[in-house]
């Protein structure tokens, strides 16, 4: 027998229900199931659960985000997202607009610009951090 | 649960078509029906088989983790590449094969196979749809699609496996099922494969392996539904691995392991559908299937006739699929999201621990005594699982599930978030809702209500919203056009 009925019986579990619920395997114990990265927050255990362990680091007043920077940081976006990204914040479309262009639902749209939104914001911040450290 | 808005765009379901047409044909395996058959023709008997199993059981643990952790920091289509080239290798060791080390040498590789393959596919098919429509809600829809074809190619191969056997030779199978594999690789070197795991930051090697380890051990409070996840997945593992060897003895015409090895899987597939219309949590239907399986498995111990022991055996088989489905189920119920894909796959690993000794031992008594004698492990590993079920329905007698909220999002946030007041991490998932004024006005005060006491929250929303501010600025760089290039494409 060369199919891991274990395996199977287990995805045939994870077609349930409960969004989210990511079931199966090692592989996904670093997933981008959410927005934020989940170990960014307190575990039911700590105090305040859910919350941040440490706040997100301030940005220092009065520095524009640099447009190179950013452009960078939009290479690195998969394809989808770059284009609703661009769309939605670059050239200021409505998110019926995006719908009509990409085949994604308002709320499709809404949530990838929502990740979208974050991976820019994660990397512009490293990228920040790594020049104020060197400045 | 899919709303009716959540439409799949087109674009998914293009992307994932190579996907699926490289799963169906790597199911594809045409020698697996007819396995045991040739596995006592180049001399193996049933102590040697439960050798071979015990091998590959101990290679598919050892492996998962360091493929899960290559999947993840280089690429996953690869993986399945390399999973794939490990099942060609594997058939034509096996094909090639004259005695039992041979074989067993076949088994071991094709344990590098399971290991690569098992959980890559899904993860795929999870950051794909995540691209593609920014959230999971269609994950299940897909992944349950690709699953539907890779049983369809098990299914196939049963039956043609069986027919060509009885045509050509049973080692013309394994050559036979090389070139399928070989299609299935350039299928694989078609997909795009989703780069979110890059995009995200990387971590060390060191503590991504803490991490997954940390994750691993958290299980304690589930370890009854663990047990029992780990007994009914031995079980099945067990009748799929030794159910051929009563054929073997009862020297069944090779023609009939096609339909008896599709009519097995199927019960895969049939169990997934059952089990949305029996109601479980109901003692008699439980008091049901733990009587069928254990009739089924004392039948296995005496039944001569080839109709009745192929009959016990799917109709077990079956009944194990239905537990299985319901014993993840209740996993799924007992542990936080968090930990709950490593808890899930420390089931699996279970299965295979316990699987090792099991087919060392069923194969010495199948070989000392008769596999009907063997039988009786099966009905011992019944009886377990049936000790387990009938606790389990026990204790969770009384456990609610949790109500379903008007959408998918606003679920997750009941889930997790049981009182009033919004939690930091659900609230990051709601800021593009928020700046687009999309949301409910009870969420929108919920909202407001944090933000106006969590300085963590101001300063990422103030972030985003300088992120946003920046992106403005990018439209009027002249080279704005390099930015642009691919999106159509992918």
């Amino acid at each position: 027998m060369k199919i891991s009925v274990a395996r199977m019986i287990a995805n045939l579990a994870a077609r349930g229900r409960a969004p989210g619920s990511r079931f199966a395997w090692w592989s996904r114990w670093f997933p981008p199931a959410t927005t934020v990265d989940a170990n960014r927050f307190q575990g039911t255990g700590d105090p305040y659960p859910h919350h941040w362990k440490e706040f997100p680091r301030p940005w220092r007043a009065g520095h524009a985000v640099k447009p190179e920077a950013l452009k960078a940081a939009l290479a690195a976006l998969p394809g989808q997202w770059r284009q609703v990204v661009i769309l939605r914040d670059v050239d200021g479309r409505s998110p019926a607009e995006v719908s009509a262009a990409t085949g994604l639902t308002a709320e499709q749209q809404r949530d990838v610009l929502n990740r979208a939104r974050e991976l820019l914001r994660e990397n512009l911040g490293r990228a920040r951090a790594q020049g104020e450290g060197r400045s | 649960m899919i709303k009716p808005s959540a439409a799949p765009p087109r674009t998914l379901a293009r992307r994932l078509l190579p996907l699926q047409i490289g799963v169906a044909l790597q199911g594809l395996i045409l020698w697996v029906p007819i396995e045991k058959l040739f596995m006592t023709q180049i001399g193996f008997d049933a102590a040697a088989v439960g050798v071979m199993a015990a091998a590959y059981a101990a290679v598919v643990p050892l492996l998962e983790v360091p493929s899960g952790i290559l999947a993840d920091r280089w690429s996953r289509s690869w993986i399945m590449i390399l999973g794939c080239v490990a099942l060609m290798i594997s058939s034509l060791i096996g094909g090639l094969s004259r005695n039992v080390i041979a074989y067993v040498i076949a088994a071991m590789v094709l344990g590098i196979y399971f290991a690569f393959s098992s959980g890559t596919v899904d993860s795929i098919v999870y950051d794909t749809v995540l691209e593609e429509t920014g959230s999971n809600q269609l994950y299940e829809t897909w992944i349950g699609r690709i699953r539907a074809v890779e049983s369809a190619g098990f299914v196939l191969s049963s039956l043609a496996g069986g027919v060509l056997a009885q045509y050509t030779s049973t080692r013309f199978t394994y050559f036979a099922t090389i070139p399928l594999v070989g299609l299935a690789i350039i299928a694989f070197l078609r997909f795009n494969e989703p780069r979110l795991h890059q995009a995200a930051e990387r971590v060390t090697l060191r503590s991504h392996i803490a991490l997954t380890f940390r994750t691993m051990i958290t299980s304690r409070a589930v370890v009854r539904v663990l047990l029992l996840v780990a007994t009914a997945g031995l079980l099945a593992q067990a009748v799929f691995e030794f159910g051929p060897l009563w054929l073997v003895a009862l020297a069944a015409p090779a023609v009939l392991y096609g339909p008896y090895w599709a009519a097995l899987v199927s019960t895969l597939g049939v169990g997934g559908l059952l089990i949305g219309k029996l109601r479980l949590e109901r003692r008699p239907m439980l008091a049901v299937l733990i009587i069928l399986s254990l009739a089924t498995a004392l039948l296995l111990t005496w039944t001569r006739s080839l109709a009745v022991l192929v009959t016990a055996q799917v109709v077990l088989a079956l009944v194990l699929a239905i537990v299985g489905i319901h014993a993840s189920k209740l996993l799924h119920d007992s542990v936080p999201s968090s930990v709950r894909a490593s808890v899930s796959s420390g089931g699996g690993t279970m299965t295979w621990v316990l699987f090792l000794p099991f087919s060392l031992v069923f194969g010495w008594t199948a070989r000392e005594n008769g596999v009907h004698w063997s039988g009786f492990m099966v009905v011992g590993v019944v009886v377990v699982v049936g000790v387990l079920l009938v606790i389990s329905a026990r204790a969770s007698r009384g456990v609610m599930p949790v109500e379903v909220a008007a959408t998918a999002k606003e679920e997750a946030v009941e889930v997790t978030q049981r009182a009033h007041e919004l939690a930091c991490k659900q609230l990051v998932e709601l800021v593009a809702d928020y700046l687009d004024d999309a949301l409910s006005p009870e969420m929108r005060t919920r909202f407001e209500e944090h933000l106006a006491g969590c300085d963590g929250c101001n300063a990422y929303l103030s972030q985003t919203q300088r992120i946003i501010a920046g992106l403005r600025h990018v439209s009027t760089a002249p080279d704005d056009v390099e930015v642009r290039r691919g999106e159509s494409i992918s």
